[in-house]
């Protein structure tokens, strides 16, 4: 049986989140940490008067959840900038694995991570007293619409690599796409008609407003959350693709 | 599916009007050599001189602007995953994931060419093994010294048993003596019949290792023989002086 090449990259992308304690502490302290804040600096901040039964707090939960996987993107930019300075791109470049199979690896692996990051926002949140109202099966379509934004990120990271020529411009230029999401798709309850019109421009408002939904125990046929699905879907493959490109043009040449 | 492979093939590199230009540079400039199976090739020239341009298009890293180069039999434009089967890299720099032990790291090497777990790990260990670097593989890649860096770049170029080893730079770090030992180690290869592309600032290692040596500048080829043809011809007493009559500076120079 031949070792999968795919498999061994994923295994490699995983073993860093570990084996490096920096990137451990991003990427699995930093979700229950940001909840955390949320929760203490934020719970409270606003009551939906429409709503008076439903704290702040549990407004914040699906963007936070969001948020998390999207602040990956950065991680993914700043690992590549990594990569390709240090020469791990090219000698990768100079087996017969493809890009193809590398960025592949690389999207599988972010997917896990960021579906694993946002499973500990929730699950922080409700031993914080946040009550979702869903089963299983919306459990699964939350790892669903979670997997999609992290191709999302990790789209976003191949941009930001592909632009920035060192780890230190890849985290400022991940600001660029990090900071506006945050705003517009984390707070989501605190927006007026104008900016909720802004967040529609932003990947995880549709992962947001549908585990809104999902949370809220709304039923799994209600329209707007496959509608949302196709939105994200669509936005995710247009973002990868364009990174996967653009990082190819510039990486494997 | 072999079929597009030439059929006779005693040159195992053949390359032909090779030019490689970025932007307004022309990095290697109609660039014709040949490197026969089994042969130690010694590529050297200046900084800047187009060395490692051509290494990369070797190894497939960078495409040719124009030219022909053909590979194990194969043509590069048509066959690059099959020539890519058959090489080993081996770069400048410390080309590894540092979490990571060295062992793992010439693994992934030995998983990314395809090889079936036992193959994997006999050649692991037959290669640590003889390489005398067992120990060492097991720790994280973070440490590492210099010498140790260069150990491990090279075993991950020759996990897969390649017939043809592109080295660049290997012995650059090294004290005197594991460079000493890293020589013999690479004369050993040339003993497995692999065609070896070393390419050095030091000239005692390419004159000492190499059956032919190529001297590149501005891109260009400006000398090829064997060490003692080419001090014959110039009339010199060793490579290095060969080196510095022909381009008139000395290999570490900017050009």
């Amino acid at each position: 049986m031949k070792t999968n090449k795919i498999y061994a990259l994923v295994e490699v992308e995983l073993k860093r989140l570990y084996r490096d304690p920096m990137i451990a502490a991003v990427l699995l302290l930093m979700p229950i940490g940001l909840t955390l804040v949320f929760y203490f600096a934020l719970g409270n901040l606003y009551q939906d008067p429409a709503r008076p039964e439903m704290s702040h707090f549990e407004y914040l939960v699906p963007g936070t959840m969001g948020y998390a996987v999207i602040y990956m993107g950065m991680m993914v930019a700043l690992a590549l900038c990594d990569y390709r300075n240090s020469g791990i791109l090219k000698r990768v470049s100079s087996t017969p694995a493809s890009p193809g199979e590398y960025l592949g690896s690389l999207i599988i692996a972010n997917m896990v991570i960021g579906v694993v990051q946002s499973l500990i926002v929730l699950l922080v949140s409700v031993l914080l007293g946040f009550e979702a109202q869903v089963g299983l099966v919306g459990l699964v379509l939350v790892a669903v619409f979670m997997g999609l934004l992290s191709v999302t990120a990790v789209g976003m990271g191949l941009l930001t690599a592909t632009v920035a020529k060192n780890t230190g411009a890849a985290s400022g230029l991940s600001m660029i796409f990090i900071v506006p999401m945050m705003i517009f798709g984390t707070f989501l309850a605190v927006f007026d008609e104008t900016t909720y019109n802004i967040a529609r421009f932003m990947p995880n408002f549709y992962a947001t407003d549908s585990l809104t939904y999902i949370f809220n125990g709304a039923s799994l046929s209600e329209p707007v959350l496959w509608k949302n699905l196709l939105i994200l879907f669509v936005i995710s493959l247009v973002i990868v693709v364009a990174g996967i490109q653009l990082f190819k043009r510039t990486e494997f040449r | 599916m072999e079929n597009t492979r030439t059929a006779e093939f005693q040159n195992e590199i053949i390359i032909k009007g090779l030019v490689k230009e970025f932007d307004d540079i022309r990095a290697v400039n109609e660039l014709d050599l040949t490197i026969r199976k089994g042969e130690l090739f010694g590529f050297l020239g200046p900084n800047g001189a187009g060395k490692t341009t051509t290494i990369s298009i070797l190894c497939g890293l960078l495409k040719p602007s124009e030219g022909y180069v053909q590979i194990a039999g194969f043509d590069i434009s048509k066959d690059l995953a099959k020539i890519k089967a058959r090489i080993g890299f081996c770069p400048q720099e410390a080309a590894f994931y540092k979490f990571l032990s060295g062992k793992e790291n010439i693994e992934l090497m030995g998983k990314l060419h395809g090889l079936d777990k036992i193959t994997l790990k006999k050649r692991s260990a037959e290669l640590l093994a003889e390489s005398d670097f067992a120990d060492k593989a097991r720790r994280r890649t973070k440490g590492y010294s210099g010498g140790m860096v260069r150990q491990l770049n090279l075993l991950m170029a020759l996990i897969s048993d390649p017939e043809i080893i592109f080295l660049d730079e290997p012995t650059v770090g090294m004290d005197a003596r594991a460079r000493r030992r890293t020589w013999e180690y690479i004369a050993s290869l040339k003993d497995k019949n692999k065609t070896i592309i070393l390419t050095t600032h030091y000239i005692e290692e390419a004159e000492s290792l190499s059956d032919r040596v190529g001297i590149i500048d501005y891109g260009e080829l400006i000398a090829l023989g064997s060490p003692q043809e080419l001090m014959e011809k110039h009339q010199s007493k060793d490579l290095e002086e060969v080196f510095l009559k022909i381009t008139g500076r000395r290999i570490a120079e900017g050009s």
